[in-house]
């Protein structure tokens, strides 16, 4: 039974670990890839920096979604608040299976926005005056993300109500 | 992976912004003369300090295009299909210098993939090895031509030939999709180019099999006997093809044809505008700007020589802009 609850608090912490690596994976990639175009702009025109800014900075939320789900993840199970609490296995699998769309959808869209938020620094390159259009462009990419964040919260919140 | 040109495809959009509008053209031709068309140039970031006439505005230019390039990239060669023409361009002057007894060398340009000098001693000694395989064949060829007919045309259509060859198979060769479209329209056009003009000198086929360079767009045989035939069977023969519209351009002048086919691939290469990742939008970058120093070369000329706009007007090509 000991070692029915241990595997249960892996699988629980692998769906943390998995939650905050593969957000965090594309959150870098994504900033690392505007990033890359805004220094290409501000070579050219230093005086763009602050608006390329707002735009490396968009794929950056999703390692942070994936960091928040991560922490909620470690507190349901006790690991945040100093004792663990007995996890069992169905428990700890449901809790990897609930930190799944924060992970893959994070890492996605975290590259998918990048490309947008690249698309975007060319814009504002061209014609600055289209910020605010070249930010909703990559900001659309963010209602995935954030709806996998929903969902991850919502499953992991409602998993000790099930009683298992 | 795509995304390694990212730095440099921002750095390039960004520098397209200082590139000659259409408005900036107007300018140009509603300027007084040469100096204030060397003003508005070095409003727009153009070096003109010190510079008397248009070639050395442009070959300034042209050096910091290469420079910005060359900083963006680390293999040059996979822009080499652009520079092309100045080496066939240097191979028909050491050709012709070898007879006219150096009368030639004033033709001779900057800017190919191989130094105008090795070109020339290459070609005056005879020494075909030292080329780069593209043009020792044609040099050979050529030499050989000129010495035995006394032809310049025909040494000019092996030369001509051979550079065509040579782009559409560098263009076959490049893993950039804008290149291998440049290189196919270019060798096109080029062939339809040469067709109409032969065409309206009444030319034979064997001149056409001769001139004509092979491409998937064009039937280089059908090109050649409709073009031998007359200009009502070349009209008809281009309406059969991708370039149909270019029989009414045809018609209009000789002009509106030539301007057309430097709008075509101007066409081309604006797809690349929206672009952001791969290394076809510094291709694209290369070109405009080849084609927006010509634009100001011919102003800059009509201006230092006082001649009529109009006929500059008529002349002017589509920006990149």
């Amino acid at each position: 039974m000991e070692f029915m609850n241990g595997l249960g608090l892996a699988f629980a912490l692998l769906g943390a670990a998995i939650s905050a690596l593969l957000a965090g994976i594309g959150s870098a990639v994504g900033v690392g890839m505007a990033g890359e175009a805004a220094a290409g702009v501000v070579t050219e025109d230093p005086q763009k920096f602050g608006k390329v800014l707002i735009l490396q900075l968009l794929p950056g939320t999703q390692g942070i979604y994936g960091l928040l789900i991560a922490f909620i993840t470690l507190s349901q199970i006790g690991v945040l608040g100093g004792g663990t609490a007995a996890i069992s296995l169905a428990e700890g699998i449901l809790y990897f299976v609930a930190c799944l769309p924060m992970g893959f959808v994070g890492l996605w869209s975290a590259i998918r926005q990048a490309r947008a938020a690249v698309s975007g620094i060319a814009l504002v390159a061209k014609r600055p005056d289209q910020m605010g259009k070249a930010i909703i462009f990559a900001a659309m990419v963010e209602t995935y993300a954030i709806l996998a964040l929903l969902i991850s919260i919502l499953s992991i919140v409602g998993i000790p109500a099930l009683g298992l | 992976m795509p995304e390694q040109y990212t730095y440099a495809v921002a750095r390039i959009h960004t520098k397209e912004n200082s590139m000659l509008s259409a408005q900036d053209m107007e300018r140009l031709l509603a300027a007084s003369g040469f100096d204030e068309a060397a003003g508005i140039l070095a409003e727009k970031g153009f070096d003109t300090v010190g510079a008397e006439n248009a070639d050395e505005i442009l070959s300034r230019e042209r050096d910091k295009t290469y420079k910005l390039i060359s900083e963006l990239v680390n293999d040059m060669s996979a822009f080499d299909i652009f520079f092309y023409q100045s080496d066939f361009q240097n191979l028909k002057a050491a050709v012709k210098s070898v007879v006219t007894k150096d009368k030639a060398r004033r033709i001779f340009v900057d800017g190919g993939t191989v130094p105008k000098e090795l070109i020339d001693s290459a070609v005056k000694n005879r020494e075909f090895s030292d080329l780069p395989e593209f043009l020792q064949i044609p040099a050979e060829k050529a030499l050989k031509a000129l010495m035995e007919t006394g032809d310049g045309g025909l040494c000019d259509v092996i030369i001509d030939k051979a550079y065509l060859e040579t782009l559409h198979k560098a263009g076959d060769a490049s893993e950039i999709c804008m290149v291998k479209n440049f290189a196919e329209l270019t060798v096109a056009l080029a062939d339809i180019r040469i067709a109409v003009r032969g065409s309206r000198l009444g030319k034979g086929l064997e001149f056409f099999k001769r001139s004509l360079a092979d491409c998937r767009t064009l039937s280089k045989d059908s090109l050649a006997i409709a073009a031998a035939k007359g200009t009502d069977e070349l009209d008809a023969y281009l309406r059969t093809t991708n370039y149909s519209d270019v029989t009414e351009i045809i018609k209009e002048s000789y002009v509106a044809f030539e301007k057309w086919c430097d709008d075509r691939l101007m066409s081309e290469i604006r797809k690349e505008k929206s672009n952001n990742f791969t290394i076809a939008p510094l291709a694209a970058y290369i070109l405009a700007r080849e084609t927006e120093l010509k634009m100001v070369g011919l102003i800059l000329t009509a201006k230092q020589n006082r001649l009529d706009i109009s006929v500059v007007k008529e002349r002017l090509r589509e920006l990149y802009v």
